[in-house]
């Protein structure tokens, strides 16, 4: 007797899928969150939730599944979980009582690990000001290499939106990490104040 | 990065304003050959557009340090550093150098004990620590599966067994024996009984794991925010809970304490410039919202003290001691609107007095 449920996929594929894309997503998730641990969560959930879709042999993961509309897939999850956790820590948040410590595993002997650690904090406060979308279309460029073609499917979003939102990332993410670090770039550029992210980009996805 | 301030930094020239966004945009692929070549004819003349160019190259690549951890910080030429390899790394491209996060193994057992169809991102964030513990615990989960089925089995053969037997004693419930908690924000252990929830203003709530060295921020809506699981503990007959919350905004931070089984259920209330014990205004009393309060229920075996601060708020005596079930904290915001309004939670602490 045939059988008609879908022969799930196998786990091979989904390993292989796993190993490929897992650095890069939690680099991502990471990114629009700005914590390692919640990232990491976060992405976990995504590959839960992908393998539930690849045990239906749903989207992507049909019969023969696309390694890059697979990828699109799980960016574009990550992205939807992410914005929704953002929403979430504007109600509860957990804050050190300790000085800030940026999330960097300490290595002994890097002689530039104080500028680092710096950098890093600077860097991830600049991240947190703008907007998940803006956001979004940066990291995926930067994480994943995508154009803005491949950017506008994973976001449903058209490619000059894409365009328009990388751009304005960047200038907005250099703004705001000179702000945080002086010495990271030139404070002195006569566009700084023109593209400083507005104050409700601050409030939409600053953590308490 | 800094610049060298013996060299006279470059000046913007009237089109560098316009092609900044294409300038921003060159090392990312995204522009098309013709407008890539305008912004290339532009940079030959302009050192002010050069410098901004080196200074995106140089955010691109920091940002992708940061994504990836120290692991990929690049050390010696750039050609060979994780940063460009992620750069370079689209379509099938090299991996980064760094160790898994997760195995098939992780994802299956993970996938095993999450609920089907879970919306988890429409939880609250979960702290660090009962993250780790989560992962932690993913790793036994086999271990602990084969134990629960072990279980499982024990209870279902007795059950068969018992049901031959003339009498069964149904079995106590076991009280672990008190200690003094403390934790530096609400947290562990909580009450996961979903029938506390009726306990706590008809509100879900949220269990939550107290990290390390962390403090409790909460705002919006009414929302508990932990239910210490009061009732599986031996308290003493004299104890106290205290926490320390701070107002920022029009908030309102709650303490409650619960006994369901006799329908007593008692809370202090404080919102900037006013406070109350089970909605009965306190004359005496304000809370300021220019710094800490401490929020205190003292009880002396059936009799019940409430504090804010130092002020004595009221006091109820009960018909014999207390033994709560649940204790609550929670915050609302007056106005769901209300930007920036929180409640700040800290140092919470059941101790024998």
């Amino acid at each position: 007797m045939p059988d008609s449920a879908p022969a799930p996929l196998p786990a091979a594929l989904f390993a292989e899928m796993l190993e490929r894309t897992q650095v890069r997503l939690v680099g991502f998730a990471r990114g629009l969150i700005g914590n390692s641990e919640d990232a990491r969560d976060l992405v976990q959930d995504v590959y839960v939730e992908a393998l539930r879709q690849a045990q239906r042999r749903g989207p992507p993961f049909g019969p023969q599944p696309d390694p890059a509309a697979v990828d699109r897939w799980l960016y574009a999850v990550t992205y939807h979980r992410a914005v929704s956790l953002l929403r979430h820590r504007r109600v509860i948040a957990w804050q050190p009582l300790d000085a800030a410590m940026p999330e960097v595993e300490r290595r002994s002997g890097s002689p530039s690990f104080e500028e680092y650690v710096v950098e890093s904090a600077a860097l991830q406060s600049a991240l947190a000001r703008l907007e998940p979308e803006d956001a979004a279309c940066l990291l995926l460029n930067l994480v994943q290499g995508y154009s803005a073609g491949e950017i506008a499917r994973t976001l449903e979003i058209t490619p000059e939106a894409a365009r328009k939102r990388t751009s304005r990332a960047l200038q907005r993410l250099r703004v705001a990490y000179s702000q945080q670090n002086p010495t990271s770039t030139d404070p002195s550029s006569p566009h700084t104040q023109q593209t400083a992210a507005p104050p409700s980009a601050v409030q939409k996805r600053g953590a308490q | 990065m800094s610049m060298n301030s013996h060299t006279p930094a470059p000046t913007p020239t009237p089109l560098c304003a316009a092609f900044e966004p294409q300038v921003a945009l060159l090392s990312s692929g995204m522009l098309e050959a013709d407008e890539a070549a305008a912004v290339h004819e532009h940079l030959a003349t302009c050192a002010y557009c050069q410098l901004q160019l080196h200074e995106y190259q140089r955010l691109r690549e920091d940002t992708l340090r940061l994504l990836f951890g120290s692991e990929d910080m690049p050390a010696q030429s750039h050609s060979n550093s994780g940063t460009q390899r992620a750069l370079n790394g689209a379509a099938g491209g090299a991996t980064l150098d760094r160790p898994a996060y997760f195995t098939l193994a992780d994802i299956l057992q993970a996938s095993a004990e999450a609920p089907p169809e879970a919306d988890e991102p429409r939880q609250a964030p979960r702290p660090p620590e009962a993250r780790r513990q989560r992962r932690l615990l993913t790793s036994l989960g086999a271990i602990a599966a084969v134990l629960l089925l072990a279980v499982l089995t024990a209870s279902l053969f007795s059950a068969f067994l018992g049901s031959r037997s003339p009498a069964v004693e149904p079995t106590p419930t076991i009280q672990r024996p008190f200690v003094p908690y403390f934790a530096a924000a609400p947290g562990s252990p909580c009450d996961t009984n979903p029938q506390a929830s009726t306990l706590w203003s008809q509100d879900k709530g949220t269990c939550l794991t107290n990290p390390p060295r962390t403090r409790l921020v909460s705002q919006g809506h009414l929302l508990a925010v932990m239910r210490w699981d009061a009732g599986t503990y031996q308290l003493p007959q004299n104890y106290k809970i205290s926490v320390q919350v701070t107002l920022e905004g029009p908030t309102t931070a709650k303490l409650q304490m619960d006994d369901d089984s006799r329908s007593i259920g008692h809370v202090i209330a404080c919102s900037p410039n006013h406070c109350d014990l089970d909605g009965q205004s306190s004359a005496a009393c304000a809370c300021a919202t220019s710094g800490p309060l401490t929020l205190i229920i003292s009880v002396n075996g059936a009799s019940e003290r409430f504090y804010v601060g130092s002020t004595l708020l009221g006091s109820v005596t009960e018909a014999s001691p207390l033994h709560p079930d649940s204790i609550g904290l929670g915050v609302t915001a007056s106005d769901p609107s209300a930007q920036g309004a929180q409640a700040v939670f800290a140092n919470f602490a059941v101790t024998a007095t």
